[in-house]
C-alpha cells in the first residue's frame, strides 16, 4: 500500500503523465463546445460562373445544389477550377442554356454531376414540379463526429498503456529495476501496483472524457462504465507488456505508437469499410479497441454494448494469463 | 571549417545508421508505395449516386442504362435501404415521384433532379476540360504531396529528437563545447543531413508515385518546397531537444505538434471546409507551398519565401541560443 | 598561463555562486582546486573554459583577456576531462577518439593507440562499442580524448574518480609527466590525496571564496601541531606516547625496550580543510 503512495506522488511530479491524461480531456472539450465547424459543405457542390456572363436566373438555380463564386473573368475561372484542393464546376452561359467545364482530374461523381448539370437545367421546371418523399436517416455528420469522440475515448483509457510502459522503462533506465529485484516483493504485488496507476488514471481519463461528450440514461451509464473499466484494464496490462520487452525509451516510444496507431486505425477502417464482412470482424476483435469502439457506437446509437463487453472480459482474461505465464516463465529460466 | 564540418557530418551519419533511421526512411518508402498503388488509388474510386427505377408499366422508354430498374415497391425499399445515398423512383403513377433517405438539403435536390435527368437523358455531351491531369494523375499527387507531409512532419522530426537526445543522454554535447570549432556547425551538420535525407526521400517518393514524366517538371519546385519543410521541422526539433528535458516530454510535445498542427491543415487543403483562421496557420502555407508545387503551379509570391526565410534564420538563431545554454549544463 | 582577479559569477537573482575569486597559475604548474560539492569548482572551471559566460571581474588566459580569447585557437591550446566520462557509447573507443582528435590540426595530435596503451587500456576492447566499457575504461578513454592533442592547458575534473588504486596512481604518474612537459594543469577535485601528491599549490574553496591557498606543504606545516606518536615495548607491554618534535633534541625523553613505529601527527589537507572552512571535503 505504501508503495502505491509513492508511485502516485511520482504521477503528480510527472508533467509528461498528467498531460498525457489530461489531453483526452481537453481534446473531448474541444469537440463538444469549439468543434462545431460547418461540415455541412462537405456534401455541396462548388459552382464558379464568370461575372457578367451568368443570369441571376442561373445563380439562384446553381444554390439549390451548392455555393456559388462570381469570378470576374474566364481566365480567373479556369485557375479557380484547377486548384487541386476544390472540385469547382465551371458554368456558362450558352445561349438558353448552360454549358460546364471542369479540371478533368475529378471523381466520377464530379465529372457525371458536370455532364449532366446543362441537362438538369434545361429540365429545371419540369423537375420542380416532381413530388420528393424524404426518408430519415441518422445525420452522416453526426456519426463523424460520434467517431471522433469514441477514438478520444479509446485514447483516454489506451493512456493507462503508455503511462505503465513508460514508468516501467524509466525504472530500467535509471537502474531502478534492478533494485525492484532484490526486493522482498512478490511478482504479483509488484504487477498490481504497476498496473494500479495506469489502470485508475486511464478510468479517469475517459470517465471525465465520457461525461462531457455523452448524455446517457443510467443503464448506458453503466454499460460506459463498465467498458471504460475493462479496457483501461487491459491496456494497463499492455503497457506492462511494452515495459518488459522495451530495452530503452527510444524503442519504447516506437512500440507505444504502432499500439496507438493500431488501436485507432482498426476499429474506424472497419466501421468505415462496412460491417458485412464476418471473417473481418473476428479478425479486427483480436484488437481489444475493437471491441471499445463498437461498444461507444452502439451506446451512442442507444444499444446495450453486450457482445462488445464479453470480448473485452476475454482481452482482460487473456492478457492476464499470458502475462503470469511469462513471469513464471522467465522466472524459471532464471 | 570544412574539415570540421566534415567530421560533424561523418559523425551524425553514423549516428543515424545505428539509430536504424535511414532503415526506417526506406521502410516507410516502401510502405507510402504500396498503400498508394494497391490501396489509395483503389479505394477513392467514387461514382455517382445510383438511381433506381419501379416501372411497372413500362412508361420510361427513354431512360438511361445508368438506371437500375427494379420489380416492386418493396424491391425499390430494400435497394434504398441497402444504398442510402441512391435515389429511387417511383414510375407506378403518371407521374413519377421521387423517394430518397435525407443527407444535406442540397444534396438532396440535386439527387431528386439528377435522377429524373436520367429518364430524359441527354446524350453525348461532355463538359469541357480545362485541366491537364487525369484523376488518377490528381489523386497521385495529391496523396503523394500529403504523405511527404507527414514524412517530414511526424517521422523525420521524431528522427531528428531521438538522435540528438541520445547525444545529450550521453553527455558528449558538452565536449563539443570545448573543441575548436564553431559551435553552429554542430546545428548545421545536423540539419544539413536531414535536409539531404528528405530531399532524396522527396525525389523518390515523387519518382515512384508520380512517374518519370511528370516528375521531371515538377522536381525542381517540390525539391524546394521539400527543403523549407525540412529545415524548419529539424530546427523545430533541434529546439524541442534542446528545450526539453528529455525524451518522455519530446514526445508529448511532438504528439500535440503532429495532431493539433497538421491536423486544420489538411482539413482546410484538402476539403472545402475552410476555416477563417487557417491562414494564420504557419504549416498551411508550407503545405500549400507543396501542394501547389506538385500540381506544377509553384509558389511565385516573394513575401512567402522572405517570411519563410525569417522564419528559418529566427528559429535557427532561438536554436543555436539554446544550443549554448545546453552546453553550459551540468551532466 | 591563468590570471583571475575578483571574478563573481551568479546563476541567477539570488544564486552567486562565485564571491570575488583571486588567483594565479603558472606556466607548468599543477593547480588544485579543492572544495566540497557545490562550492563553487565546476562553475570556475567552465568559465576558465568558456563553457559559462556572464562573469564578471577580469579572468586572463594565455595572456589574453578571456572574453575575447575563446577562439578555436585557444580551444587547441586546451584539453578537459570532465567529471563525467561523456563519449559516444555505439562508437568504439579508436572511433571515439578519432573523431574528437578530427578537430584538431595533425601536427599536434598524438597517436590514439599508443595513448591507450599508455592508459593501460585493454586492446581487446578497441574497436567495441563504449556501452560495453566499465566504468575505469571509460574514464580510461576520457582522460586519452583530452591528452590526444598534446594540450598545453589541461582542465581535470575529478580525474581519479571510478578508478582502482592502480589506476589512480597510473593516471598520478600521467599528469606528472604532462607537467614535465610543461603542461599547465588545473586540477579541481574532491579527493586530498589526488592534491597533495600532485599539486604544486592548491586553493580551498568553499561557497565561492578562496579561504586558502598555499603549496600543500606550506599548509601541513603552518597548521600542524608539530608532534609524533611513538609505539614501543617495555617490559613486555606495548605503550604509546605523543611528545613534541623540540623534545627530540635531547634524545627519546622516555625509557623503552624496543621502538616500534614513529608517527607523525601531521593534518591531512582534509583536516586543514575542517579547520578553515568547518565543512568536510566530501
Amino acid at each position: 500500500m505504501k508503495g502505491l503512495i509513492y508511485q502516485l506522488k511520482s504521477v503528480r511530479k510527472d508533467k509528461f503523465c498528467m498531460m498525457s491524461f489530461l489531453l483526452p480531456v481537453v481534446v473531448a472539450v474541444a469537440l463538444n463546445f469549439v468543434g462545431s465547424i460547418d461540415l455541412s459543405s462537405l456534401g455541396e457542390f462548388q459552382f464558379g460562373v464568370v461575372a457578367h456572363d451568368a443570369t441571376s436566373e442561373m445563380e439562384n438555380w446553381l444554390e439549390e445544389y451548392g455555393s456559388v463564386t462570381v469570378y470576374q473573368t474566364r481566365e480567373e475561372l479556369i485557375l479557380a477550377i484547377n486548384e487541386p484542393s476544390t472540385n469547382l464546376i465551371g458554368v456558362e452561359r450558352d445561349g438558353s442554356g448552360i454549358k460546364t467545364m471542369i479540371s478533368g482530374d475529378e471523381l466520377g461523381t464530379w465529372q457525371q454531376t458536370a455532364n449532366t448539370l446543362p441537362a438538369l437545367y434545361e429540365q429545371r421546371e419540369t423537375s420542380a414540379q416532381t413530388s420528393m418523399q424524404v426518408l430519415e436517416r441518422p445525420d452522416i455528420l453526426a456519426g463523424y463526429q460520434n467517431i471522433f469522440i469514441a477514438i478520444t475515448l479509446i485514447v483516454a483509457m489506451f493512456m493507462g498503456c503508455t503511462f505503465n510502459a513508460m514508468n516501467i522503462i524509466s525504472e530500467k533506465e535509471d537502474g531502478v529495476a534492478l533494485v525492484n529485484e532484490i526486493l522482498p516483493m512478490t511478482s504479483r504485488k509488484y504487477m498490481m501496483q504497476k498496473i494500479f496507476v495506469g489502470f485508475v488514471f486511464g478510468c479517469l481519463s475517459a470517465i471525465v472524457t465520457a461525461a462531457i461528450c455523452f448524455r446517457l440514461p443510467t443503464a448506458g451509464a453503466a454499460v460506459m462504465l463498465a467498458l471504460v473499466v475493462l479496457s483501461a484494464f487491459v491496456s494497463a496490462l499492455i503497457g506492462l507488456f511494452v515495459g518488459r520487452i522495451s530495452d530503452g525509451l527510444m524503442i519504447g516510444v516506437v512500440y507505444i505508437k504502432i499500439i496507438m496507431i493500431v488501436f485507432m486505425a482498426v476499429p474506424i477502417l472497419y466501421y468505415l469499410a462496412g460491417t458485412g464482412n464476418k471473417v473481418l470482424s473476428y479478425i479486427c476483435y483480436l484488437i481489444p479497441s475493437s471491441a471499445t469502439f463498437e461498444g461507444i457506437m452502439d451506446l451512442a446509437n442507444g444499444g446495450i454494448a453486450g457482445k462488445d463487453m464479453v470480448i473485452l472480459v476475454a482481452h482482460c482474461i487473456f492478457w492476464l494469463l499470458s502475462y503470469l505465464f511469462i513471469s513464471e516463465r522467465q522466472k524459471k529460466q532464471v | 571549417m570544412w574539415k570540421s564540418l566534415y567530421s560533424l557530418f561523418k559523425k551524425d551519419c553514423r549516428m543515424m545508421v545505428s539509430g536504424r533511421f535511414f532503415l526506417v526512411a526506406l521502410g516507410s518508402l516502401i510502405l507510402y508505395t504500396l498503400f498508394i498503388h494497391f490501396g489509395y488509388l483503389n479505394f477513392m474510386q467514387a461514382g455517382i449516386y445510383n438511381v433506381y427505377l419501379y416501372d411497372p408499366a413500362g412508361t420510361q422508354t427513354e431512360a438511361s442504362s445508368l438506371v437500375y430498374p427494379v420489380a416492386s415497391l418493396k424491391e425499390l425499399d430494400a435497394a434504398l435501404e441497402a444504398d442510402t445515398n441512391g435515389v429511387g423512383i417511383d414510375a407506378s403513377s403518371s407521374t413519377p415521384s421521387v423517394i430518397l433517405y435525407t443527407a444535406a438539403r442540397k444534396a438532396d435536390q440535386h439527387r431528386k433532379d439528377y435522377a429524373l435527368s436520367l429518364l430524359h437523358p441527354d446524350k453525348g455531351y461532355a463538359a469541357e476540360i480545362v485541366g491537364s491531369n487525369t484523376p488518377e494523375m490528381k489523386q497521385r499527387r495529391e496523396i503523394t504531396c500529403e504523405l511527404l507531409f507527414i514524412e517530414i512532419v511526424a517521422v523525420g522530426f521524431l528522427g531528428i529528437a531521438s538522435v540528438l537526445f541520445k547525444e545529450k543522454q550521453m553527455g558528449v554535447i558538452r565536449i563539443h563545447a570545448i573543441m575548436p570549432l564553431k559551435k553552429s556547425l554542430f546545428i548545421f551538420s545536423k540539419v544539413f543531413i536531414f535536409l539531404l535525407t528528405d530531399l532524396v526521400f522527396a525525389a523518390l517518393m515523387t519518382l515512384f508515385n508520380v512517374g518519370l514524366a511528370d516528375m521531371r517538371s515538377i522536381l525542381p519546385a517540390v525539391l524546394v518546397q521539400t527543403a523549407i519543410l525540412s529545415l524548419i521541422m529539424a530546427l523545430v526539433g533541434f529546439g524541442c531537444t534542446m528545450l526539453l528535458k528529455d525524451f518522455k516530454q519530446f514526445s508529448l510535445a511532438y504528439l500535440v505538434i503532429a495532431l493539433f498542427a497538421a491536423t486544420p491543415v489538411f482539413l482546410s487543403a484538402n476539403t472545402s471546409i475552410k476555416m477563417a483562421w487557417i491562414i494564420y496557420h504557419p504549416f498551411y502555407h508550407v503545405y500549400m507551398g507543396l501542394k501547389k508545387a506538385f500540381f506544377g503551379v509553384p509558389v511565385t509570391n516573394p513575401i512567402y519565401y522572405i517570411c519563410v526565410a525569417c522564419a528559418i534564420i529566427l528559429l535557427f538563431g532561438i536554436v543555436d541560443f539554446a544550443f549554448r545554454k545546453e552546453m553550459g549544463k551540468e551532466g | 598561463m591563468i590570471d583571475v582577479k575578483d571574478l563573481t559569477f551568479s546563476y541567477g537573482k539570488d544564486k552567486q555562486a562565485l564571491h570575488g575569486l583571486d588567483f594565479s597559475v603558472g606556466d607548468g604548474e599543477i593547480f588544485g582546486f579543492l572544495g566540497p560539492n557545490g562550492s563553487g569548482k565546476s562553475t570556475t572551471q567552465k568559465i576558465l573554459t568558456g563553457i559559462l559566460k556572464g562573469h564578471g571581474g577580469m579572468v586572463s588566459l594565455f595572456g589574453k583577456d578571456i572574453r575575447s580569447a575563446h577562439t578555436q585557437e585557444f580551444f587547441q591550446k586546451i584539453g578537459v576531462l570532465f567529471e563525467f566520462p561523456y563519449l559516444y557509447t555505439n562508437l568504439s573507443a579508436l572511433d571515439n577518439l578519432h573523431y574528437f582528435a578530427s578537430f584538431y590540426s595533425k601536427e599536434q595530435l598524438r597517436d590514439a593507440e599508443e595513448l591507450l596503451d599508455e592508459l593501460e587500456f585493454k586492446r581487446d576492447y578497441l574497436k567495441k562499442p563504449v556501452s560495453s566499457y566499465s566504468k575505469g575504461m571509460r574514464q580510461r578513454v576520457s582522460m586519452a580524448r583530452a591528452l590526444i592533442s598534446n594540450p598545453k592547458l589541461l582542465f581535470l575534473d575529478e580525474p581519479t574518480s571510478g578508478l582502482d588504486p592502480a589506476g589512480a596512481v597510473l593516471f598520478r604518474k600521467l599528469i606528472e609527466k604532462e607537467r614535465q612537459k610543461g603542461t599547465t594543469v588545473f586540477l579541481t577535485t574532491h579527493n586530498m590525496l589526488d592534491a597533495d601528491l600532485l599539486c604544486d599549490r592548491v586553493a580551498f574553496i568553499s561557497n565561492g571564496k578562496i579561504v586558502a591557498l598555499d603549496t600543500p606543504r606550506n599548509l601541513k606545516d603552518q597548521n600542524s601541531n608539530h608532534s609524533i606518536i611513538i609505539s614501543y615495548l617495555y617490559q613486555g607491554k606495548r605503550e604509546e606516547q605523543t611528545i613534541e618534535v623540540p623534545e627530540l633534541k635531547t634524545g627519546i625523553p622516555f625509557v623503552y625496550d624496543e621502538i616500534i613505529s614513529v608517527h607523525s601527527q601531521e593534518p591531512t589537507l582534509e583536516d586543514i580543510f575542517i579547520q578553515y572552512t568547518g565543512r568536510r571535503l566530501s
